[in-house]
């Protein structure tokens, strides 16, 4: 049996999931969500082998979710329009399914589904097609984090600063830090041009959070943040200040 | 533009010169005691050929204009012609007067003694005429340019007022096929109930509907539409309630100007919120004002996906050009509610 889980805020739009699904042998519906918080609860605690995934829902995007999931199942997107992710689903989400789809079309997507289930080696790159949607993204508002059992979603406008680690990037907000694992690179294009820089090869702060920069030595300088923090500023980095501040 | 003495022009024109001829006549005939025939004889065709020479300069104005001559070149021709036009009616009045009156020395040695005078009252007619030509010429263009100037305006603003118009989300179009499309399955007479009104709706907003306003009833018939196909949608999570006097039905309002306030609802209330959302819609007469407010319970503190905010800002533009007035939208974001005012003039013919 195929464990199956349905994603998707609308009602009616998950009924219809269920109704083609309940003519299939072989698969069995463990969870119905409302949202991408259900949905990540009912992730962990079934661990299914297909997933469901509407796009636009309440406080949770079907992207956000997945960016959360460690183990990541099989995926079948659901979308009503989105030209753009489109593209970027098409080579690596098992299937996408446009809103309203016939029988056969959600047949033929169960059909790759299980392919790929059946390779379970190595079970498909939910991550890069986040990563395609991102590239697609014009701007960061808000960033989901999972920080031990809690999600948070924090808002941009919220955030002092990021730092590189590694493999990860360090999002400093309000006195506490949190890692994720983003690149300096995609940030740094995604965020809003006018609120954050990037100052340095590893730090991209918010401007409206830095109190005073002091030279540090002929061709650095130290940025004093509001809250205390103090970042290495390098040269090029003062350079992209002077330009958005203006002085 | 044809020429100016036409018609009633032409009376006016021929009505000036016969007191150019009386006055020259009776100047002739007290001052010089010239005998009456030979007075009116002189200012007759001396005058008169003025007059034809002037009536036909208006097609020499045509052909020398200062935007292609330049101005200099258009002068210097002017002048000439005014000399040789003169100089031509002189030499005429002359050869003609001369052979009719050759007896009369009196007005032989007159006539030459006052040809200097000739030329010169000659040439001041013409160039009066061609100034007058020149007058009514450019006061044409300045009312035609006038003319165009009002209906590009008219133009421009109706194709802005086209943009702005409610353009269909298609999200909302393909998700609501998707929920007639489950209705199918699970309840055929709701899916061809939704047919109907999401054909409904969409006639009213794809239609070149007639006229730019409407009354608010028909707005809120129309509003009640797309709240319908939402709800079934959205199910519980989105309750809609409407206040308004009866007697306020009939107040106009621009088409669909209330749709992109539900939209916005819709978007930042149930799209971003687990709970129950509540669409409050108020209508009330203030002063001369239609006042109608949308209001929906939203969290203030969620960090949401923001939008363009090209909804609004549409309203806000539409309303403005509708009635000329700005600020017709006010936005209050309480804690967790969140309103939109509409100030809508109703002492306006718009």
């Amino acid at each position: 049996m195929i464990k199956t889980v349905i994603i998707d805020d609308e009602k009616l739009a998950r009924d219809v999931v269920k109704a083609f699904l309940n003519k299939e042998e072989n698969f069995e519906i463990v969870a119905e969500c409302a949202n991408g918080f259900e949905g990540l609860k009912a992730i962990q605690e079934h661990q299914p082998d297909l997933v469901f995934l509407d796009v636009q829902m309440p406080k949770l995007t079907g992207f956000e979710m997945l960016e959360i999931i460690d183990e990541k199942p099989v995926i079948i997107f659901s979308t009503a329009y989105d030209q753009y992710a489109i593209k970027a689903f098409e080579l690596n989400a098992a299937d996408y399914l446009l809103k309203p789809y016939s029988e056969q079309r959600f047949k033929e997507a169960l059909t790759k589904a299980k392919a790929k289930i059946d390779k379970s080696e190595s079970v498909p790159e939910p991550a890069k097609i986040v990563e395609d949607h991102k590239e697609q993204q014009e701007t960061l508002d808000r960033v989901v984090i999972r920080s031990g059992t809690k999600i948070l979603i924090i808002s941009t406008d919220k955030i002092d600063y990021f730092q590189a680690q590694d493999d990860y990037v360090e999002i400093h907000t309000e006195g506490k830090k949190y890692l994720k694992q983003l690149t300096m690179k995609w940030l740094e294009k995604v965020l809003p041009k006018s609120e954050f820089v990037r100052v340095h090869r590893s730090y991209i702060v918010s401007v409206k959070m830095i109190d005073k920069l002091e030279a540090y030595s002929k061709d650095s300088y130290i940025a004093m943040l509001k809250n205390g923090d103090k970042i290495s500023v390098s040269r090029s980095g003062y350079q992209s200040l002077r330009e958005v501040l203006n002085f | 533009m044809k020429h100016p003495f036409r018609g009633k022009g032409l009376v006016y024109y021929l009505l000036a010169w016969a007191i150019i001829i009386l006055a020259h006549a009776s100047v002739l005939s007290i001052g010089y005691n010239l005998s009456t025939i030979i007075a009116f004889a002189d200012a007759i065709v001396c005058n008169g050929l003025l007059a034809g020479v002037g009536f036909s300069l208006w097609w020499a104005i045509q052909y020398f204009k200062p935007s292609t001559q330049g101005t200099f070149a258009t002068i210097i021709t002017f002048v000439v012609i005014i000399i040789l036009g003169a100089s031509v009616v002189h030499f005429i009045c002359d050869a003609v007067l001369g052979y009719t009156f050759y007896n009369n020395t009196d007005y032989l040695s007159l006539a030459a003694s006052a040809s200097p005078w000739r030329m010169v009252t000659g040439a001041l007619y013409l160039s009066v005429i061609i100034l007058v030509y020149y007058l009514l010429k450019n006061n044409y263009s300045l009312s035609e340019k006038e003319k165009q100037e009002a209906q590009l305006q008219t133009l421009l603003k109706h194709s802005e007022l086209e943009m702005l118009k409610f353009q269909i989300n298609p999200h909302f179009i393909f998700n609501s096929l998707n929920s007639i499309s489950s209705l199918t399955l699970s309840d055929p007479d709701s899916a061809r109930e939704m047919v109907i009104k999401l054909s409904s709706f969409l006639r009213g907003s794809l239609g070149q509907e007639k006229s730019e306003v409407h009354t608010l009833q028909n707005e809120l018939e129309q509003m009640n539409l797309y709240l319908d196909i939402e709800k079934v949608r959205f199910g519980e999570r989105l309750n809609v309630n409407l206040l308004v006097a009866d007697d306020l039905l009939d107040c106009k309002v621009p088409n669909m100007i209330l749709q992109p306030l539900y939209e916005n609802a819709i978007k930042y209330g149930v799209y971003e919120q687990l709970e129950q959302v509540t669409i409050d819609t108020i209508c009330k007469l203030e002063g001369d004002r239609l006042v109608i407010k949308v209001k929906n319970n939203y969290d203030s503190n969620a960090a949401v996906q923001k939008g363009k905010g090209i909804g609004l800002k549409n309203v806000r533009s539409r309303l403005e050009l509708i009635y000329g007035v700005p600020d017709l939208v006010t936005i209050e974001k309480g804690k967790d509610k969140f309103c939109i005012k509409l100030e809508i003039p109703q002492n306006i013919e718009a």
